[in-house]
Formats: C-alpha cells, sequence, structure tokens
C-alpha cells in the first residue's frame, strides 16, 4: 500500500473570504469585544496553570526534600511577597502565580490578536464549507509570528522588570542566582543595561520556540486533517 | 448560518450585530464577520498542541543542558550545579550527555501534560460560552 503525500496546497486551504468586503465588513466593536473574551478566557487558563503549578511544585518540594525544601523556590519570595515554602505559603504562591499567570495570559492574547490582526483569525478556519454547527469544527491555526512577538514582549519585559526591582531594592549585587541567566543570555548582568541586553536574547529564544512551536502545530494539525479526510 | 451568528455574537456580547441573512453565503464564500466570528470559536486541537508543547519544552531542556557542558566549568567546580538540581524532581537527571537526553524526555512529558491541560481548558471553556450563549438565543422563527 503506497502513502499517498500530503498536499500541501489543500492543507493550507481556508475559507475564501469575500474579497471586495473583507475587513471593512467586521464591525470594530465585534473585534474589540471578541479579543477581550478570549484574552480574558486565557488569563484564566494561564493563571490557574501558574497557581496550581506553583501549589504543587510547593508542596511536592515539601514532600522530597523536606527540612531542605525551598533553596530556589524560596526566591520567588523576591517577588511574591508572603510567598515561601510551607503549607501556607503554598496558598499564598496559589494566589500570587495565579495573578502573575492571569496578566501574562491576557497580555499574550490581546498581544497576539493585535499582531497577527483579522486576517490571522482568517487564517485559522480550517472549513471549506459552513455547516450548521461550524463553530465546532474550526481548528485554531496559529500565527508563528504573532505568538512569538507576544511571548517574547512578554518574557523580555518579565527579565527586565525583574532585573529591575533587584535593583531598586538594593540586592542586585547579591542576586547570584539571577547573574546565572548570562550563562544562556550573553551580556546579561542585574543592571539597567545588563537587563536590556539580556531581554534582548531572551526576545529572540522566545521568539524562535514559539515560532517552531506554531509550525509543529500547524504541521501536526494538517497531518490529521488529512488523514481525517482520507478515512472519511 | 444566521442562528450560529446570532449565538455567537450573544457569547461575546454584540447582541445587535447584523442578523439579516441576505447577501450571505453566497457561491460557498465566507462573509468576513462569519469567518471572524468562527475563528474566534475554533477549538485548539488538543494533540497537536500538546505534542508541540512536548517537542519544544524537550529541545529547550536538552539545548539549557548541553550549552552548559560545552561551556564547562573552572577546574574543580561542577558544571551546572544548579540546574542538576532538578534531579530532585526529576530523578535520573543530571547536567551530562547522558542527562540532557533524561531532561528532555522529562521536558517533554510536562511540556505535554501543561499544552494538554491548557487546551483542554481552552475548548472547554469556550464551549460553555457557547452552549450557554445558545441556551439564551431563541431558536429562529419563533417569537
Amino acid at each position: 500500500m503506497t502513502k499517498r503525500p500530503i498536499p500541501l496546497s489543500a492543507a493550507r486551504r481556508t475559507v475564501p473570504i469575500k474579497q471586495d468586503t473583507r475587513l471593512m465588513a467586521i464591525d470594530e466593536g465585534t473585534i474589540r469585544r471578541g479579543i477581550w473574551l478570549n484574552s480574558i478566557l486565557l488569563s484564566m487558563g494561564f493563571g490557574l496553570c501558574c497557581g496550581l503549578g506553583l501549589m504543587l511544585l510547593t508542596f511536592l518540594s515539601l514532600a522530597i526534600t523536606g527540612d531542605k525544601a525551598g533553596y530556589y523556590l524560596n526566591l520567588l519570595g523576591v517577588f511574591m511577597p508572603g510567598y515561601s515554602v510551607s503549607p501556607s505559603g503554598a496558598w499564598i504562591g496559589l494566589f500570587g502565580a495565579f495573578i502573575y499567570g492571569a496578566i501574562s495570559g491576557l497580555v499574550t492574547y490581546q498581544v497576539y490578536a493585535r499582531t497577527s490582526g483579522v486576517e490571522a483569525f482568517n487564517r485559522m478556519v480550517r472549513e471549506h464549507t459552513l455547516p450548521r454547527d461550524a463553530y465546532r469544527q474550526a481548528t485554531m491555526r496559529l500565527s508563528g509570528k504573532a505568538l512569538g512577538l507576544a511571548l517574547g514582549l512578554l518574557l523580555a519585559g518579565q527579565l527586565w522588570l525583574s532585573s529591575a526591582w533587584l535593583i531598586v531594592r538594593g540586592t542586585a549585587a547579591e542576586s547570584k542566582h539571577a547573574a546565572l541567566l548570562a550563562h544562556y543570555l550573553p551580556g546579561y548582568s542585574v543592571s539597567f543595561m545588563g537587563a536590556a541586553i539580556g531581554a534582548f536574547w531572551l526576545f529572540v529564544y522566545v521568539f524562535v520556540s514559539s515560532f517552531i512551536f506554531a509550525q509543529i502545530y500547524n504541521r501536526i494539525l494538517d497531518i490529521r486533517k488529512w488523514r481525517g479526510e482520507s478515512q472519511s | 448560518m444566521l442562528r450560529l451568528r446570532l449565538v455567537v455574537s450573544d457569547a461575546i456580547g454584540c447582541p445587535m450585530l447584523d442578523a439579516t441573512d441576505e447577501g450571505r453565503d453566497q457561491g460557498g464564500e465566507l462573509d468576513p464577520t462569519d469567518a471572524f466570528l468562527l475563528s474566534l470559536f475554533a477549538r485548539i486541537d488538543t494533540v497537536a498542541f500538546a505534542t508541540a508543547a512536548a517537542a519544544v519544552a524537550s529541545l529547550t531542556m536538552f539545548i539549557a543542558t548541553i550549552a552548559l557542558l560545552i561551556k564547562g566549568a573552572s577546574p574543580g567546580y561542577h558544571i551546572g550545579p544548579n540546574l542538576g538540581s532538578l534531579s530532585t524532581f526529576w530523578p535520573g537527571y543530571s547536567v551530562s550527555w547522558g542527562g540532557s537526553i533524561i531532561g528532555g524526555a522529562y521536558a517533554a512529558v510536562f511540556g505535554g501534560i501543561v499544552g494538554f491541560a491548557l487546551a483542554i481548558f481552552w475548548n472547554f471553556t469556550q464551549l460553555v460560552i457557547v452552549g450557554l450563549a445558545a441556551l439564551r438565543v431563541p431558536p429562529i422563527g419563533s417569537d
């Protein structure tokens, strides 16, 4: 049995949009409301992941390492007042990390949606016909550049702000763990300029990673879609 | 299509969105507004998302480990004692060539779980929102 090659042109087809109306036909208020709804959803998702993740990690650290727990995790207390590797600290961590994740999710989706624009939304729709329950079948495609820009800006900004916070609170010289980032981010140091250089490198890494992520996702989506069409 | 548009419009809080069906869905083309509304509620492919997350997490961990190995350490010092402390959570991991493979495998599992959870959460919440909107919007033709 010979395998049929994946028809790339077919796999990348999108629903044809009326050329004459295209973007103008979409009400700005609709776009804004839609983007905000999804921003809130992603913010809740990120927030829950971060909050529950940190709480789980804290309890796991306590269970595994016992008295030695918190050698690294306690450092989060610098940025998250009240957090420590303890049962009560885990709940503070849940709340703090939820807030952090929620803000990150909100910023990510806002930047993603506004940079990829409505054109990218159109590319997300994969169906060629519109059955009554089309929304159940439409599958999201990712824009690698927009995702890279959104996550890259977010994380680069967070690195710079974290470093700035260490400088402002006067513990830059003692921040030996933060300084270790120079192993991966050439030129990084806990200073305003060093943080800017590190933020640049982090942006590059995150942009490339996000682009690869989106490419893998879209490619697997194409393969699964193609297999689904072959079987039906 | 009209009901779908009304439902999705309601879901994002735009009940006054154009509710006429004239001039739409002609010649197999999709109206831009419909395309936008549909894409807002497009689901994430959980398998593709989890796989991509696993692949990127694994690759990142692998590169992070071998970057330290290539860079090396001063004589008398261990390579990557801080990254190596991940072995607390990932038994068998170390900053070594073999450890980079083990770390990559652990990161793949971790990344896959996080990616899967995010995709499920996204799809579920959107389904709930559209479902609730569908309950609010009366069927077409009823008063």
